[in-house]
């Protein structure tokens, strides 16, 4: 990651406070405007500003994430799991687990939510360029990725070799299948899938077993390639040493943290992890950044 | 709405301090220096007692106000930075929501009689709420904001400012600095153009003689306060130190009841919720703090600081090692009110001896 890119900062949503500096913690309005069902409990969701104007200004960075709002119940901090590259829309992704989730999970087509954002850095798409990707992901940790993915292949000219690999509990727990399925088609594009051993059903076509056991089996080459990992803390822990193994530096290994955000704007001190802020200097860290902040992700 | 990065934004400071205009208010006029400030429409805060307690309240008359204690039980940060603040509101409609961005933060104030380390809290915390995004509600209220401090005559075991580099009549973050240096007479240090101005409309100043000191006035205290631990020690230890059997120790008898984020002047973590009413609701912004588990749980239910061990040593990274690191200034005055008021006599005076002797120590050794 270039100094330069893990220095930047991005600008708050732009609004008018009335008198002198404006509201960083306002949000901007925003129609759900397709819900899926990926999973019995996951949905994800395409989104449209309710301005247009400001639906054409709007741009971000491809891993920056934002704040959503269920007015009158709270506020979650996703990813932004679509791609810089599509404009007319954003789209988040997300588990039914708590309060604003649940709420958010009730709600229907047409209805509004507030967004706050983009915050946080990004991929180092320049350093990506012309390199091989290889992506791992588990669970709802593919968002985060996913976002990546489409990226590369919006640009597909840009990186060479992409290889995908993505495991989840069992086949229902698989988000995105759609996609999934459309990745399998592609001949720009090899695809691992793989579920945990007990999660297969009888016409399960993917592999069988963990992330790191597969990843192990597929010996994806480490020359010139940039790794992108994001899942539950514990397939990372176990990825990591197979990489490493692999031959990959700690530089060239990307992932996402996901600490407990509120603000994501470095000053409700949640996020703090060592001297970092994972919503300001974040969420993409490299192994070796990683490596550096004390163990509270 | 991406563009431009915003660092040149760091480079404003909402304070200017100067050299000190030197200047005399008789005590006699000190209630007129308050009764003045209501007149001229500040809203003012001052240190008032109620019982036992004495916290930090808006005033309405001179009489309400309390300088007889060390320090107040609560600190004046909630004047900038409220407990609980609505940030925004909003109306549902049938088809639609409308925000309202209505909070009134622009009102003249007077922070009045807060002592030198409350004053000293306001500059170290705004590196934070400027730090790339400007926090409206802390910056445009310090603005309209004028503190008018008093020197400690007196301290107690708590105390602890000489140790990070304050003193008991320090001038940081005050516009105007008071220091009763004769039976009848305060020397007032005007550190700020604000707090000139302000002097100045009040009429209540003198010029001062050359003849007056402040030293002389403080330094009982000083002497009383001497120096509880080595400050430069302090960072080099924990910048080694995240793991260590020393904070299992220390913060072994730590039940998280949060009270030393709560009457800390620069304690700021919050918290932000929606407050629903039948057709609409608001953001709130609460204080929140490090100090309890629901601070960081994930939604999955994992917690990265899972005991209170680490969320003390939390605490003492953020003050000592990562708010340095990150905005150059130590994220605290010395108040001592987190000594003072855990119940459980977890004390951060001697949790700070204890790291700069083993720094000592070690540094010997080498």
């Amino acid at each position: 990651m270039t100094e330069e890119h893990a220095a930047a900062v991005q600008p708050t949503v732009a609004h008018s406070g009335g008198n002198g500096l404006e509201n960083i913690y306002l949000p901007q309005l925003m129609v759900i405007q397709e819900i899926t069902q990926e999973t019995p409990d996951v949905k994800s969701m395409k989104l449209v500003f309710k301005d247009e104007e400001m639906q054409k200004n709007f741009s971000f960075r491809t891993g920056q994430f934002g704040e959503f709002t269920v007015f009158g119940v709270g506020e979650s901090t996703f990813n932004i799991c679509s791609s810089q590259t599509w404009k007319d829309h954003i789209e988040c992704c997300f588990r039914k687990v708590g309060r604003v989730t649940s709420a958010l999970w009730e709600m229907n087509e047409g209805e509004i939510i507030g967004f706050r954002g983009p915050y946080g850095n990004w991929y180092p798409v320049e350093k990506m360029e012309g390199q091989n990707i290889l992506f791992i992901a588990g669970g709802i940790a593919l968002p985060p990725v996913r976002c990546m993915i489409w990226h590369a292949l919006d640009m597909r000219d840009k990186f060479k070799d992409i290889t995908i690999l993505y495991g989840a509990r069992t086949v229902a727990d698989l988000v995105f299948k759609r996609e999934l399925e459309e990745w399998q088609k592609r001949d720009d594009v090899t695809i691992v899938t793989t579920v945990d051993p007990g999660g297969e059903t009888p016409d399960w076509k993917g592999k069988i077993g963990f992330v790191p056991t597969v990843l192990k089996e597929v010996s994806p080459s480490s020359d010139n390639t940039i790794a992108l990992v994001c899942g539950p803390p514990i397939m990372i822990k176990f990825t990591l040493p197979v990489l490493l193994e692999q031959g990959f530096a700690r530089e060239d290994i990307l992932t996402s943290l996901e600490n407990r955000m509120k603000c994501g704007l470095g000053k409700c001190g949640r996020c703090n992890v060592g001297k970092v802020y994972i919503c300001k200097d974040g969420p993409i860290f490299t192994a070796a950044a990683v490596a550096l902040l004390p163990e509270e992700y | 709405m991406t563009g431009d990065s915003k660092e040149k934004q760091n480079a404003e400071q909402v304070e200017k301090t100067r050299q000190p205009i030197l200047k005399t208010l008789r005590v006699e006029n000190l209630n007129d220096l308050v009764r003045k400030g209501l007149d001229l429409g500040y809203r003012v805060f001052a240190p008032v007692k109620d019982d036992r307690l004495v916290t930090f309240e808006q005033i309405s008359s001179p009489e309400e106000a309390f300088l007889d204690g060390i320090t107040s039980r609560t600190s004046p940060k909630s004047v900038l930075f409220p407990r609980t603040e609505r940030i925004f509101s909003y109306k549902i409609r049938k088809d639609e929501i409308v925000v309202e961005d209505n909070a009134d933060i622009s009102q003249p104030t007077m922070i009045f009689g807060c002592r030198p380390c409350d004053a000293a809290s306001f500059p170290i915390m705004d590196r934070l709420f400027q730090w790339d995004y400007q926090d409206r509600f802390w910056i445009e209220r310090r603005k309209g904001m004028v503190i008018i401090a008093v020197s400690c005559l007196d301290c107690d075991d708590a105390c602890f400012c000489t140790s990070v580099g304050l003193a008991p009549d320090s001038t940081e973050g005050s516009d105007i600095l008071l220091t009763l240096v004769s039976r009848d007479q305060y020397l007032a240090e005007v550190m700020t153009e604000k707090g000139e101005d302000f002097a100045e409309k009040t009429g209540l100043f003198d010029e001062a003689g050359a003849d007056l000191d402040k030293e002389t006035a403080t330094k009982a205290v000083r002497e009383k306060l001497g120096k509880k631990f080595d400050l430069d020690k302090i960072k080099p230890w924990l910048d080694e130190n995240y793991e260590h059997e020393f904070w299992a120790e220390v913060t072994r008898m730590c039940i998280g009841c949060g009270i030393c984020t709560y009457v800390c002047p620069t304690c700021h973590c919050f918290d932000l919720v929606d407050e629903a009413h039948y057709d609409g609701g608001a953001k709130i912004k609460n204080w929140d703090a490090c100090q309890f588990a629901a601070f960081t749980v994930h939604a999955s239910g994992h917690n990265p600081r899972p005991d209170q061990i680490s969320r003390h040593r939390q605490r003492i990274m953020h003050k000592y090692k990562y708010y340095p690191d990150n905005l150059g200034a130590v994220l605290c005055t010395g108040c001592g009110r987190c000594v003072r008021h855990c119940p459980m006599e977890v004390n951060l005076i001697r949790i700070l001896k204890g790291i700069s002797d083993m720094e000592k120590a070690g540094v010997g050794e080498e």
